[in-house]
């Protein structure tokens, strides 16, 4: 092999190791700000669970400016709107979400819980049903709203608008979707959602506050990360 | 030690009276900076024990170092009320009077038993998916069965609840790697070992101090707190300097609000969109739309005719224009506005494409701000006549073909789910994305 052969080969080498390097830098660069966003996420969470709900608002803005359309900071801003009592700009919200992450059954139990408090049981049902769906059975379903699912009755409490929900209930409406959900349907993808009813009327709840036998408020909804 | 259960009787009257007075006292105490009241129970109750003098002493004859560690001793625990009247107890003793005190509020315990010794895990009330709740260092706490606990050294009765845990914490830590470490759960063993009475009829439950016990809660949970500081700052300190809210997030949540119905809330949000970019022609496009929705045209047409000064290439903008101009009963300047936002789009099914409208034929209402989506479509067909050519345009010296802005991602606000119904203006606007 030539000289000038054997030059153009080192030359050659070199070019390919400074591209995987500066792959790999890049890679790197990539998954620090994942590592970072999820740090973001993770303390609007803290803030939003510790009842700072004015900072985690501001954390999860920030969190849709360094990840726009992040369907975490939708959800997590659904829940502050929720536990604010406004639960028509929360399912906006959880639309917004599930419009990007359709995937989450998380997201469409918070839209079931929601509906719940709206006093709309049959939509709460069918969201629930859908989120149970996409978590797999029911006690992964209750994990993702932080509930144990000690199994009972499928009872589902029947009412108006309410500004409270307790475990129960939430759990209630869990088991009563769960005995709708096709036994193979698990892993069937995405399943169509049922449809919010339009012209949803903004509505004022008081932020439902700690009870015996409650959950903390801000307990009873899923936090996506 | 399953067996130690039997003694953990928490609806004896003595151990119930002394739980409740000390709980009573923390829920008198008004906005806790904990939620839930699991931590601020666990608190009341154990430094109601401090209050009262409770005090850990070895059992000088039987210690449960050494019965613990010899084959087929016999150790002796004393019922809770025993231990509250003597004031005194061993690590079985404390752990016992504990789990029966914090199981008659409701909260659920485990033994831990480690070589020599015994202490409680309690139940924050907090499922391991929200342990985000405490604000606190994991390793304050123990994940088990999908839930946190917190560890307590009972022997530490004296020096009250926040050093009981930092010093069970650290305990657990050490006997979990050693892997020296078994937990006995309370409420299963009681379901074995029915918990039994003493023979003695029940004494009055011990009075506590109130207001000492208030003073000492508060000084626990100023310890938790500062715990929590600390937490925050070591592992969110690096995140609160990046914090940023751009107004493209911004508009992102305004749209969310103004679909929602919630004018007010997409105003504010868009006005700290502005506020960091008062000439984004984005944030001002969709601020127009807030006073379509509110009723207000003149200022809409006024913010469009500032949005295409800021951006005369956005055929979304122009369209916005003209529908309002329309509403507001301007025909003739609205199909000008038309005209360039049908052209400006590419076309007529781009067009439509921004507004979320599906192709369609219908006629047109002038001035009025309910309009269906056929209206919308008839108005963006009819400025098609309008639309110049730009090959010809120019050679006839007519109307000036503004040059079509590069090809971008539209979305459209309400894509799809709108048919031939009537929906108010606002409804059909183009909502700017960035």
């Amino acid at each position: 092999m030539s000289r000038a052969r054997r030059e153009v080969r080192r030359r050659i080498h070199l070019m390919v190791l400074a591209s995987i390097a500066l792959l790999v830098t890049a890679g790197g660069r990539a998954s620090g700000g994942e590592q970072a966003d999820r740090r973001e996420c993770e303390y609007g969470i803290t803030l939003a669970l510790a009842g700072q709900s004015a900072r985690a608002e501001s954390v999860f803005v920030s969190l849709l400016s360094h990840s726009r359309g992040s369907p975490a900071a939708f959800t997590n801003l659904g829940n502050l709107r929720l536990l604010a009592g406004d639960v028509a700009g929360s399912l906006g919200f959880y639309a917004r979400a599930f419009a990007a992450d359709s995937s989450d059954g998380g997201i469409a139990l918070n839209e079931a819980t929601a509906l719940l408090l709206l006093g709309d049981e049959d939509a709460a049902e069918e969201h629930a049903r859908l989120g149970v769906q996409l978590a797999g059975d029911a006690p992964r379903a209750a994990s993702l709203l932080g509930l144990h699912d000690p199994g009972g009755s499928a009872a589902a409490t029947r009412g108006a608008e309410r500004t409270r929900l307790s475990k129960e209930e939430v759990l209630a409406l869990i088991r009563a979707a769960a005995g709708r959900v096709p036994a193979d349907s698990s892993h069937a993808g995405a399943p169509a959602r049922a449809p919010v009813a339009p012209g949803r009327r903004p509505i004022k709840l008081r932020a439902a506050g700690p009870r015996a036998g409650d959950a903390a408020p801000p307990t009873l909804v899923y936090w996506k990360r | 030690m399953a067996q130690a259960a039997a003694f953990v009787n928490t609806l004896d009257p003595v151990v119930d009276g002394f739980a409740r007075e000390a709980t009573r006292t923390a829920a008198l105490m008004g906005d806790l900076p904990f939620a839930g009241r699991n931590l601020v129970f666990m608190a009341a109750i154990f430094d109601a024990l401090a209050v009262l003098g409770v005090t850990y002493v070895p059992d000088p004859s039987n210690p449960y170092a050494t019965v613990s560690t010899t084959p087929r001793a016999v150790d002796t625990v004393a019922y809770p009320r025993e231990t509250l009247a003597r004031k005194t107890g061993d690590c079985d003793d404390t752990s016992v009077l504990v789990a029966a005190l914090l199981g008659n509020v409701g909260i659920a315990t485990q033994i831990v038993d480690v070589p020599g010794h015994l202490f409680v895990l309690a139940d924050a009330g907090v499922h391991a998916r929200n342990q985000l709740a405490l604000g606190l260092d994991s390793a304050r706490v123990v994940v088990a069965d999908d839930e946190v606990w917190i560890p307590l050294e009972t022997t530490a009765l004296r020096t009250g609840f926040a050093e009981a845990w930092r010093v069970g914490a650290e305990e657990y830590a050490t006997w979990s790697a050693r892997g020296r470490l078994s937990l006995v759960d309370i409420a299963e063993a009681s379901s074995r070992y029915e918990p039994a009475s003493p023979g003695a009829p029940a004494a009055a439950s011990p009075a506590v101090d109130a207001a000492a016990l208030e003073t000492r809660v508060r000084q626990d949970l100023g310890t938790m707190a500062a715990w929590r500081t600390e937490f925050f700052a070591s592992r969110y300190g690096d995140v609160e300097a990046r914090l940023d809210a751009t107004p493209e997030a911004l508009n992102d949540v305004a749209r969310v609000y103004f679909s929602a119905g919630e004018l007010d809330e997409a105003a504010a949000t868009l006005e700290r969109a502005r506020s960091r970019t008062p000439d984004s022609p984005q944030t001002t496009n969709n601020l127009a739309a807030l006073d379509v929705a509110r009723g207000d045209l003149d200022t809409a047409i006024g913010l469009y005719q500032r949005a295409a000064r800021l951006d005369s290439s956005d055929a979304g903008i122009w369209l916005n224009l003209g529908l309002v101009r329309q509403a507001r009963g301007d025909s003739a300047d609205a199909a000008a506005a038309i005209a360039r936002g049908v052209f400006l789009s590419g076309g007529y099914p781009q067009a439509c494409a921004l507004l979320g409208l599906a192709t369609g034929d219908a006629p047109t209402r002038e001035g009025t701000q309910r309009m269906t989506a056929d209206e919308a479509r008839a108005l963006l067909r009819s400025a098609l006549a309008r639309v110049p050519r730009p090959t010809t345009s120019a050679r006839r010296g007519g109307v000036t073909a503004p040059t079509p802005r590069p090809r971008r991602h539209w979305i459209s606000r309400v894509a799809g789910g709108r048919g031939a119904d009537e929906a108010a203006l606002q409804d059909i606007l183009y909502w700017r994305d960035s």
